[in-house]
């Protein structure tokens, strides 16, 4: 039995890797110390539709990207029967270099637009946080945005 | 030290025999007794004269392979519908429970949910 959660994560990869309209960015789907088995794929992703996908954080984040990653509170049981009977939340993190203040906003700008329009039915989109900047070490900074998703799943 | 508490979570709804509970967010059920005071010569006498029980359920739209298209049925055919609620060891039973209201609300930044409410006889064991 594959969980809800995961079950709905993969709704969201499978979105917007059969997108083709953000080009541009790369959306993970796999923690970036376990790529190295998986460049493969990665490298077809790229290939067919310009988009990594990894579903879970990447140590080190490659701009432009988008990760997906579990909203707080991520479950949230809401039906009788079973506290299987939930809603999953995700937060869906477009990540733009920032190193060139106006390029970086019209990018943010264009990737929250293809997201949004990606997301997948079934799926309500609860809002789009404002772009923050996040310091993340060595690598430098990275300008992160926030949407926020949540689906109902059942078994 | 022995958990007392029921969770919501573990109540079962059927409707005309169909477990639907997996759409269900919330439930009501009010058993409302009428209550007759009579003040006689001696005492105050209170007799129950009316027994008035209501069900209502909230759940997520399911479209039209559902519990919002059970409903939807009953209410074209104008008939009443089964409603058996239970918990792990108590059941409230509504043979012909008949449907007061069923809405539904769309709102562009939630899903779409639906309210029902039913009066009839029902019955705790």
């Amino acid at each position: 039995m594959t969980a809800l959660s995961t079950e709905s994560r993969e709704l969201l990869i499978a979105a917007f890797r059969g997108s083709s309209g953000a080009g541009y960015w790369s959306v993970y789907e796999r923690a970036w110390s376990a790529m190295e088995g998986d460049w493969t794929e990665a490298a077809l992703i790229v290939g067919g539709v310009g988009m990594r996908v990894y579903d879970t954080i990447p140590a080190v984040p490659k701009p432009p990207a988008i990760v997906i990653s579990p909203d707080s509170p991520w479950i949230r049981p809401n039906r009788l029967g079973s506290n299987l009977n939930y809603e999953v939340r995700w937060k869906i993190l477009v990540i733009i270099s920032p190193r060139q203040n106006a390029a970086a906003t019209l990018d943010t700008e264009a990737a929250v637009d293809s997201v949004l329009a990606m997301i997948p039915n079934g799926f309500t989109c609860q809002g789009v946080n404002a772009p923050q900047l996040q310091d993340i070490g060595a690598q430098g900074t990275i300008l992160t945005t926030e949407i926020n998703v949540s689906a109902s799943m059942k078994e | 030290m022995a958990v007392v508490s029921v969770a919501g979570a573990a109540f079962t709804v059927d409707l005309g025999a169909t477990q639907y509970e997996d759409q269900i967010t919330s439930g009501t059920i009010d058993t409302t007794p009428t209550i007759t005071r009579t003040k006689t010569l001696s005492d105050v006498a209170f007799d129950q004269t009316d027994l008035n029980s209501t069900v209502s359920l909230e759940f997520l739209y399911d479209e039209n392979s559902g519990m919002y298209d059970a409903i939807q049925t009953a209410i074209a055919a104008a008939a009443p519908v089964a409603v058996g609620i239970e918990s792990a060891t108590g059941v409230w039973t509504g043979a012909a429970m008949y449907i007061e209201s069923a809405n539904t609300s769309f709102a562009a930044d939630g899903v779409a949910t639906c309210s029902v409410s039913f009066t009839g006889t029902v019955t705790f064991a």
